[in-house]
């Protein structure tokens, strides 16, 4: 269970969360979408601190974190519960595909590295990336980086997956397969948090979406509800821009 | 009188480069502080603490603005008249002090730029799978920028060695002051100089060699 209540951050003077509260159960996908420059990777990057929200709290599982007095322990704590898919993948540069893998399981959960190796090599297998174990990330393509910044995110066995735009940066062609593991993770019941700008896939694949705008859910619900019955004028302005394409 | 004594020089050769573990520990020596130092500078400016970072700033500019044997003079003779604790040190351990004083200012900022071409994603996604930020610079930031601090840190080393040779003038014994007994003796400037040049320059080959080894092996690992 994650439970976010009144989240705010400001940039200056610049408000780009304002009071953002949801709550999601454990095994459900919440997709997050809205217009760019909203604070959808803002909200996500608030909820494991690597931006300090200025107020709210923060829920997950049994930690729970007041972010206006948050300490670098707490904090910690809370990052343990989740971890993150970077729009840009990120994957460990001075790695291989499977010690980026394995990084979290050794370096974090103090895992032996045999038995990290173990884990990583059933991860690699369920992206379908066990052939590509000892590349480095600059051998990898755009779809095979961000599957393997998926794995290294399954492997801390997280309470919520957060998901900054997975497929933002990828080739046409190369989207479809990062989909693919993510619908896979969704099957299994695993708590992610996706901002996208893929509509058709947060239909899909989402059991909750929330619409931002200005930094406020302008309008939360079932996908049925926010795609095919939306409430706010602002919300059917925004769908239409995408029907139109 | 011949222009050029092999005899001599052979002899000489033996006489100078006994003075060269001298050399070669003060190089040393103040290798490893101002690295240390280096990196505290290093991220003083990174992480722009208050105040020192400013200080830092300002010393960098000095140390790099300035020649080194002015530093040394000013150190050694200048401060030397309001500290007792500089007038008791031996030319050594001032010679050390100021190379450290001075090439920290160097590594600091090569150490500063390497820091800041490993993009901030890595950190961050270090941090995002629960990584202490201590941990996190350990084992993904700084083996990044490492690879990329190396050259240039080494090419600092080699100046280091080679600016070692002026603490002469202040009265270390070093294979400069090896060849100015000699010269005091017999007078064979050609000689005396000769085995100086090439000491330093066998030493500084061996290492540049060992640079382009170091660089070949740190450009093939990713």
């Amino acid at each position: 269970m994650i439970e976010i209540q009144n989240l705010v951050k400001h940039f200056g003077t610049l408000k780009v969360l304002d009071g953002i509260s949801f709550r999601l159960e454990k095994g459900q996908v919440l997709a997050v979408i809205g217009p760019s420059g909203t604070g959808k990777s803002t909200l996500l990057r608030c909820i494991n601190f690597l931006e300090r929200p200025n107020q709210g709290i923060i829920h997950i599982g049994d930690t729970q974190v007041n972010a206006a007095k948050a300490s670098c322990k707490e904090i910690l704590a809370l990052r343990k519960h989740t971890s993150m898919v970077f729009q840009n993948y990120n994957l460990f540069k001075n790695k291989t595909a499977l010690q980026n893998v394995m990084e979290p399981m050794v370096a974090v959960q103090g895992m032996s590295a045999q038995e990290a190796e173990k884990r990583a090599l059933e991860i690699l297998q369920l992206i379908g990336l066990s052939d590509k174990r000892d590349s480095y990330p600059s051998r990898l393509s755009g779809g095979q980086q961000q599957r393997v910044g998926i794995g290294r995110a399954m492997a801390v066995n997280p309470d919520v997956i957060l998901f900054d735009e997975p497929t933002s940066s990828l080739d046409p062609e190369l989207v479809g397969e990062v989909l693919e593991v993510i619908r896979n993770l969704a099957r299994q019941h695993r708590t992610m948090i996706i901002t996208t700008h893929e509509m058709n896939f947060a239909r899909s694949v989402a059991d909750r979406v929330i619409f931002l705008s200005n930094g406020k859910i302008a309008e939360e619900g079932t996908p049925e509800e926010v795609f095919d019955h939306p409430q706010q004028e602002r919300t059917r302005q925004f769908l239409r821009k995408f029907s139109a394409n | 009188m011949d222009i050029f004594q092999l005899d001599y020089f052979m002899e000489v050769f033996g006489k100078i480069l006994k003075y060269l573990p001298n050399t070669l520990l003060i190089s040393l020596y103040a290798l490893f502080f101002s690295l240390i130092l280096g990196l505290i500078l290093a991220l003083v400016r990174q992480y722009k603490v208050r105040v020192l970072s400013q200080i830092v700033m300002v010393y960098n500019s000095f140390f790099r603005g300035t020649p080194f044997v002015a530093q040394l003079f000013m150190f050694y003779y200048g401060l030397a008249q309001f500290s007792e604790t500089i007038r008791r040190m031996s030319p050594f351990t001032a010679l050390v002090v100021v190379l450290t004083l001075n090439f920290s200012a160097y590594m600091s900022e090569e150490i500063r730029a390497a820091i800041n071409s490993v993009d901030k994603g890595q950190y961050e996604a270090a941090l995002s799978i629960g990584m202490p930020p201590v941990r996190a610079l350990r084992r993904i930031v700084i083996p990044q920028a490492a690879r990329v601090a190396i050259p240039g840190l080494f090419s600092g080393f080699i100046n280091l060695i080679k600016d070692t040779s002026v603490g002469f003038i202040i009265g270390v014994k070093d294979m400069m002051a090896g060849a100015s007994i000699e010269i005091n003796l017999a007078f064979r400037y050609l000689e005396c100089y000769g085995v100086v040049l090439i000491v330093y320059w066998i030493l500084t080959t061996i290492l540049t060699f060992l640079q382009s080894r170091m660089e070949k092996h740190l450009n093939r690992a990713y």
